[in-house]
């Protein structure tokens, strides 16, 4: 079959790669139908997230058709369409149990990469470095999903890709981030970022029943986009001296409730602070630059939700005598999409959530490398960018 | 935890256990084995982890990281582990003491070339938490007092390797697999990139 791989830091190329199989008893291979670009397939491109191996499929955001099914499987059948979170989950340790399904304990076949990291391995996700499983991702022709009923949803008929594809990874991640704001009547929402991730956040706050929402970025379409699909108030940081004392003047001189960081270690910003980062990152001291992450902390209100959502390795300079002495709250988890992907498709079915405007690029699998450069660059208005296999 | 055992006090308790004349042939591990403890929480009963340990069918998956084992029958195992340059590493192992859902012990017979033994113990956890189980294993590497590098030459770190294994013992026994990134049975994706390098 066909995949993009990953060949390199900053490479990627098309590959001629084995047909997945069925392995495990609870295994389905899906013919994959519709992958996306995220971005933090751009933080393992660009090598700052380690242990990917050359040859590594990339990919963790798609759907498609169920192919075959092992002989475990019982509730998912051959030629069902369906949409997979990207954490993989088996559905029975305490974790799943839990619904922190992005924390299971037994798909990572491994740990011993992780654990000295973390302290304790996670969930596998596709496509997304050995430390996270090392699974062949999902820009390919074909897949193989384990523990197929726990991790294949099935998409009602009438909801077209673009509708679901996003909902796989980005469009989960918004949602739980809404929740985890733990919203309130009146609450204002003020959401860092207007990616996929981002705009799915402010999406879901004002289903959750959010006052406003507030959305921060910095490229004219993105921003074009919060205002007219999802209906945000917009910051365009680069045209303000402070975010913080905007957000400030705009929420009564309260901050806003909650502020979701919806961004990532690869943040662009401005000022002596992203200056210092830069050139950390840059010489490898540290992952992470953090503008938005320390904006989001200072800007929020007093014992107000701070809510983590951007992809971090490392990071000094953070500040967390800011979050005791106003007594915010954290939340952050990689995705439980699990948790939400019913919910998801529900809201798509009866209309209230639509996030096929999101989808600005198609490509095929052999423009790997040109649709993730546009991606990343964000040109010609580029939110989130798909490969048809 | 790794720790070898130095202080005499130890030394004695060891050797009060393993009665073993240095002159006799080497039964299990020796005195200044490596020496790893690890635990893990399953959500299993003692019984049935205990039952599913005690299966050389079991145990043979459990392990399939580190070594391949062979049923012997009553009790007695064959284990044999790939080392680098086409070499092995060959034993026999004995259970020696099993107390169904408690623990089990085992240890190496004469003639190991990587002398071992160790106990697992099964104990029942809070709430709905389910079992803790510890995986004690004492390693005589080739090579003696150097051998803690010889094991890293043939790509094994004691302690990842016993805390992979509980790993896989907890996704045998929670959802009757053990997770595997490979992209087929036929071929794993090492093959894949080698098959792409020739």
């Amino acid at each position: 079959m066909r995949a993009i791989c990953w060949t390199g830091v900053g490479d990627l190329s098309l590959e001629q790669m084995p047909d997945p199989a069925i392995i495990n008893p609870g295994d389905a291979i899906v013919r994959v139908t519709m992958s996306a670009t995220c971005g933090s397939d751009l933080h393992i491109i660009n090598g700052y997230i380690p242990t990917m191996r050359e040859g590594d499929i990339i990919g963790h955001e798609f759907m498609g058709q169920v192919v075959d099914t092992g002989p475990d499987v019982q509730g998912i059948k051959k030629g069902t369409r369906v949409v997979i979170p990207s954490p993989i989950s088996c559905g029975v340790c305490w974790y799943c149990r839990k619904g922190m399904f992005s924390l299971c304990d037994n798909t990572n076949p491994n740990p011993e990469l992780q654990e000295p990291v973390l302290g304790f391995p996670t969930a596998a996700i596709y496509g997304y470095t050995h430390a996270f499983g090392g699974y062949p991702g999902s820009h390919a022709e074909f897949i193989r999903i384990p523990f197929a009923d726990q991790n294949c949803f099935v998409v009602p008929e009438q909801l077209r890709d673009e509708q679901v594809c996003f909902l796989s990874d980005a469009g989960a991640t918004g949602y739980m981030g809404a929740e985890f704001a733990d919203i309130q009547p009146g609450d204002v929402v003020a959401v860092w970022g207007c990616g996929g991730v981002g705009l799915s956040a402010q999406i879901s706050s004002y289903l959750m029943g959010a006052e406003r929402v507030i959305a921060i970025d910095r490229i004219p379409e993105r921003l074009a986009m919060a205002q007219d699909h999802v209906g945000s108030e917009i910051i365009n940081y680069e045209q303000v001296d402070s975010v913080v004392d905007v957000l400030r003047e705009m929420t009564g001189g309260r901050g806003p409730d909650a502020c979701i960081e919806a961004v990532g270690m690869e943040a662009h910003g401005t000022g002596i602070g992203y200056a210092y980062d830069r050139v950390k990152q840059a010489l490898r001291l540290h992952t992470d630059r953090g503008t938005p992450l320390r904006e989001a902390t200072m800007a929020c209100r007093k014992g107000g939700t701070l809510v983590i959502l951007g992809v971090y390795g490392l990071m000094d300079k953070f500040p967390v005598g800011v979050i005791m002495n106003k007594g915010l709250t954290i939340r952050t988890a990689q995705q439980h999409g699990h948790r939400y992907m019913r919910r998801l498709l529900d809201h798509t079915e009866r209309g209230e959530m639509d996030v096929s405007f999101m989808l600005t690029h198609r490509f095929s699998l052999e423009d790997g490398q040109r649709g993730y450069d546009m991606f990343k660059r964000k040109e010609d208005g580029c939110v989130r960018a798909v490969f048809i296999p | 935890m790794e720790r070898r055992v130095e202080n005499e006090e130890e030394l004695d308790e060891q050797n009060a256990v393993d009665v073993e004349d240095e002159d006799e042939v080497q039964v299990g591990a020796p005195a200044e084995a490596l020496d790893v403890v690890r635990s893990i929480t399953i959500l299993d009963s003692p019984q049935h982890l205990h039952s599913i340990y005690e299966s050389p069918a079991a145990l043979a998956m459990i392990m399939a990281h580190f070594a391949r084992v062979a049923d012997r029958g009553n009790g007695q195992t064959h284990w044999t582990m790939d080392a680098p340059l086409g070499r092995t590493l060959e034993w026999d192992s004995q259970i020696v003491e099993n107390q169904p859902g408690q623990m089990l012990s085992w240890r190496s017979m004469p003639g190991a070339e990587l002398p071992n033994e160790g106990e697992v113990y099964f104990k029942a956890g809070p709430e709905d938490r389910g079992t803790e189980v510890k995986l004690h294993f004492r390693f005589d590497p080739p090579g003696g007092v150097i051998g803690d590098a010889t094991m890293k030459l043939f790509h094994v770190v004691p302690q990842l390797m016993i805390s992979k294994a509980l790993r896989r013992f907890k996704s045998l026994a929670e959802t009757g697999e053990i997770p595997t990134s490979n992209i087929n049975p036929q071929i794993t994706m090492q093959d894949a990139r080698k098959a792409k390098e020739d």
